[in-house]
């Protein structure tokens, strides 16, 4: 913009609502895109692969014994699984099935794939949510604190810490906890998620217990790596010119922090915080499969360990919605709060 | 009146640079003081040890007192009751002197609230009030929009409102006019020229707007002030040979741009008059032995011409 007159300018504030709103709506239907899109490569790469569909179904081995022995079995299979369709019928009836959430029946269990999902993602959530929230608080702080005054105490004592929890393959140090803390003091149980014969209250308390182990873990290595981002972000905006400028005014320190320095820094932050939520239903798979709890990273391995093939597609588009949803989120909540982003908007 | 006595300015970083060597200099009450010297002068520098604003790594000695009361002393508390309420600072408006996230009327207002504890509704009130008289823009709404959406030169005025909203009397202003075009740079010099009660020190590379705005002009070379004297005299009868040369080289002079380079850091230790190595006057002793300030003709000058 290069008018120096008002009158522009308030057209453009007037503007301002209906552009967040356009901007809005544009990236969710880019959203919805993206998903559609992520649907369907993933049945043409289904389509793609060589060789026969039924061969991937049954394995190799069988396809062939049944081809030379048993064909009418395999037809049945065939039909069964509308291998005979057309492929516009066959995406037709794929598509279908993703919109009524019908994934059919999972091969390890026999029981509907949403319904193994959906205990698995309660088992997760309790174990994700807690940490996305306390370690997206505790990094913050800390990470401010750290960034604020570099280079004296507090940040010297922290980073190193941080750096080497955010360095360091989670799945040493789940055993090294295990082995301390489980094995060694006993303080947790060293894996499962409730011990047995427990009713109510004694059932909650044994559950809280076998998490605490796993919380801990994770929250330790997502507030390393938020704390490295807020650290880094407050020590950056810190040496804006307009750092100088609120100085210069005489706000006192505090004032600058709040309201000057998080302000900016916290950009960068939420839109972390914000991507971080798509990874809420995934779970963690080292984690759940290190302490043996059956959550959706412990879906994931064994639907992969045991060609659970329904149960795996599940897994993944969900994990792939999860990302363009949370992508989106971060998307409007920088649109809401960065002013700029509406002028970019305005301009396309 | 603010009185700036002997300052040096080194930074204690990684090797000894020294940024400003032992500035004197004394501006009365509602006068307009232009710094002027080319880029890495040290002209910048000393207008943030003034404020106490370098960072922890400078090392600043010499006194500068406001009123009598000597700015280099003061704890930081002490400071944020001084810095916008009685000496302001303006940074430059084609930069990213504004918080980009907040409204510009709020951040024009805010050493209102911030002295004057006047609420945040009243004081946007008035910084609408202060960006009309600035000629920022005539409507609420103009107040109302992010520093983004502001042209350089629309920034820098109401920097200038945000300078003076708390009643500060001694401003101290950044290379306003940098990254400006000639249209913009007459508005900004306009509104410099509508502080008839504030006292002005103004750094700036430009020599037309230092004239606009400045009764008195001190030139800087390489840390060292070398000349100092009324802005007419300056333009009229400029006496250092730098700032001879830096008249030349202005382009309704005929552009006439001396040679030579200023001096690297590492040179500065080697004694001498700094401006010797381009100089055109230059004798034996200017390479040995720093000149000292002389007075001439109504002007401070340092060079060994005008010395006896």
């Amino acid at each position: 913009m290069k008018n120096e007159n008002g009158s522009s300018i308030l057209g453009q504030l007037f503007l301002g609502g209906i552009v967040l709103r356009k901007q809005v709506l544009k990236k969710t239907i880019i959203a919805l895109l993206t998903i559609y899109l992520i649907v369907t490569i993933s049945f043409v790469l289904i389509h793609v692969m060589p060789g026969d569909p039924i061969i991937h179904l049954v394995g190799q081995e069988e396809y062939y014994y049944l081809l030379d022995n048993d064909p009418e079995t395999l037809n049945q299979m065939i039909q069964k699984y509308g291998l005979d369709d057309s492929m516009t019928v066959q995406y037709l009836k794929y598509l279908k099935s993703i919109v009524t959430l019908d994934f059919g029946i999972s091969y390890s269990n026999q029981r509907p794939v949403l319904e193994n999902i959906l205990r698995a993602a309660k088992w997760t959530v309790m174990l994700s949510i807690p940490t996305w929230i306390l370690s997206g608080i505790l990094g913050a702080v800390l990470g401010v604190l750290a960034g604020w005054k570099p280079g004296k105490l507090f940040d010297k004592i922290m980073t190193p810490i941080f750096l080497v929890l955010n360095t360091i393959p989670s799945n040493c140090l789940c055993l090294v906890m295990l082995i301390f803390f489980a094995y060694e003091l006993k303080w947790f149980p060293i894996n499962g998620m409730v011990s047995p014969g427990k009713m109510g209250f004694q059932r909650t308390v044994s559950i809280l217990h076998h998490m605490c182990l796993p919380l801990i873990i994770l929250i330790l290595f997502r507030t390393a790596s938020n704390f490295m981002l807020m650290k880094s972000a407050v020590s950056q905006v810190r040496k804006e010119e307009y750092i100088l400028t609120a100085t210069s005014k005489g706000l006192p320190q505090r004032k600058v922090l709040f309201r000057h320095v998080m302000r900016n820094a916290l950009l960068p932050y939420m839109t972390s915080f914000c991507v971080q939520m798509g990874g809420l239903l995934s779970g963690s798979m080292i984690v759940e499969v290190v302490f043996g709890w059956k959550g959706m990273g412990m879906l994931m391995y064994n639907a992969v360990q045991n060609r659970d093939f329904p149960t795996a597609q599940f897994c993944f588009l969900l994990s792939a919605v999860c990302v363009v949803v949370s992508n989106l989120v971060s998307d409007v909540v920088n649109l809401a709060v960065d002013p700029r982003l509406k002028e970019e908007g305005q301009n396309e | 009146m603010l009185e700036i006595k002997d300052i040096s300015v080194h930074f204690a970083s990684n090797h000894f640079v020294q940024a400003v060597e032992h500035i004197d200099l004394s501006v009365k009450d509602t006068e307009k003081v232009a710094i002027v010297g080319e880029t890495g002068s040290g002209k910048s520098i000393l207008l943030l040890a003034i404020l106490g604003l370098l960072p922890e790594n400078a090392v600043v000695t010499g006194q500068a007192l406001l009123d009598g009361r000597d700015l280099l002393k003061l704890k930081r508390k002490e400071w944020d009751k001084i810095r916008g309420a009685k000496i302001s600072y303006i940074p430059q408006g084609s930069g990213n002197g504004m918080n980009p996230l907040l409204r510009v009327g709020f951040q024009v207002g805010e050493p209102l609230m911030e002295h004057k504890k006047v609420p945040k509704k009243k004081a946007f009130q008035k910084s609408i009030e202060l960006m009309r008289q600035f000629h920022v823009g005539d409507e609420e709404m103009v107040a109302r929009q992010y520093p983004h959406t502001y042209s350089g030169g629309m920034r820098q005025r109401a920097m200038i409102a945000m300078g003076i909203a708390a009643g500060s009397r001694m401003i101290l202003a950044d290379e306003p006019t940098k990254g400006l075009d000639e249209k913009r740079i007459q508005m900004v010099a306009e509104s410099f020229q509508m502080l008839k009660e504030e006292t002005l020190l103004c750094v700036t590379h430009d020599l037309n707007f230092a004239k606009e705005i400045a009764q008195w002009i001190c030139v800087m070379y390489a840390a060292n002030q070398v000349e100092y004297a009324a802005a007419e005299e300056i333009f009229q009868n400029p006496l250092h040979p730098y700032t001879q040369d830096m008249l030349l080289a202005m382009p309704e002079n005929g552009l006439q741009a001396g040679e030579g380079f200023a001096l690297s850091h590492d040179e500065y230790e080697k004694g001498g008059c700094k401006y010797a190595p381009r100089c055109r006057f230059c004798e034996t002793r200017c390479k040995r032995e720093q000149p000292p300030m002389a007075e001439c003709g109504g002007h401070k000058v340092r060079c060994w011409k005008y010395v006896d």
